[in-house]
């Protein structure tokens, strides 16, 4: 259905953001990780001493700091759907540069990290609370990539015009899947290096 | 009412200024399970206004708003739950 809306219009006007596909694709995986938070809770009540101490084990500034730079990279890129709303080609591809920048920042930041771990002896064969600590931090930081991938492609698209709807129902998708990385990291966040640590 | 270019901005100085309010409870020092439970409901509020503010799920058909916000809810609960329980364990 083809599709032409302004920032002018009302919520009640607008078509619904993003495309039903893309909601449900992102509904299906926050039902994945709602097992795995499920799983690492049940098998922390288990092992509480272990993943207690553990859990000491982790730097939260590199949590905080992740956190800091997503929620910003998320507000870029709905900055970015709503310069596309007004038919502002030059000012999409500044913030979705932008929010790809926060990206690489948060990789290098997730990497720098994980070679802290390595450094120390810490892998995901240590114990049972890194074990999900890579594999959830990971499983993370593959949306993370998949999502700059999208964000680099509709960057570049950008430059050829933003004017069409096919253009603002992906950006939009897009930026669906980008909010979701970041919603996942602010549970994951608490779950893995706050909570129990008080 | 703010206009839709303000809304955003607000947004995100709100959920950033939450999320240093986490941290300050860390680093602050305030011990205790009522410190871990305030992190949790805080991580709940941001995620709300994620889903709601960010991902527009005020604008998309009512049913992906409700599956949502039952999401956002139950993870909530899945931490809130499985801290209180171990507590009761030690």
């Amino acid at each position: 259905m083809s599709r032409s809306i302004s920032a002018s219009q009302t919520p009640i006007d607008r078509p619904s953001p993003g495309s039903e596909g893309l909601w449900t694709f992102v509904f299906i995986d926050m039902m994945i990780f709602l097992l795995i938070f499920l799983t690492f809770m049940g098998e922390r009540i288990g092992h509480l001493a272990l993943y207690t101490q553990a859990q000491g084990q982790l730097n939260e500034l590199f949590g905080l700091a992740n956190t800091l730079v997503l929620l910003t990279s998320s507000w870029l890129v709905v900055e970015a759907v709503q310069a596309t709303r007004r038919g502002q080609p030059q000012r999409v591809s500044q913030l979705l540069g932008g929010a790809l920048l926060l990206g690489a920042v948060f990789s290098v930041n997730k990497g720098i990290e994980y070679a802290h771990k390595f450094e120390v002896g810490i892998t995901p064969a240590s114990n049972p609370f890194f074990s999900f600590y890579f594999f959830i931090t990971f499983a993370h930081f593959l949306h993370v990539l998949a999502g700059m991938v999208c964000i680099f492609h509709f960057r570049r698209r950008a430059r050829l015009g933003v004017g069409s709807a096919e253009y603002l129902t992906g950006l939009e998708n897009v930026g669906l899947f980008w909010h979701y990385v970041d919603v996942l990291w602010i549970f994951i966040f608490p779950m893995l290096y706050l909570m129990g640590r008080l | 009412m703010p206009t839709q270019t303000e809304r955003p901005v607000r947004v995100w100085l709100l959920l950033m200024g939450l999320t240093l309010c986490s941290v300050a409870l860390f680093e602050g020092g305030w011990l205790g399970p009522a410190a871990s439970i305030v992190i949790v409901l805080i991580a709940a509020w941001k995620s709300r206004l994620v889903i709601l503010h960010f991902m527009e799920a005020r604008h998309a058909p009512g049913h992906w708003r409700v599956l949502y916000e039952l999401w956002n809810f139950a993870a909530a609960a899945t931490l809130l739950i499985g801290y209180l329980v171990s507590l009761r364990v030690t």
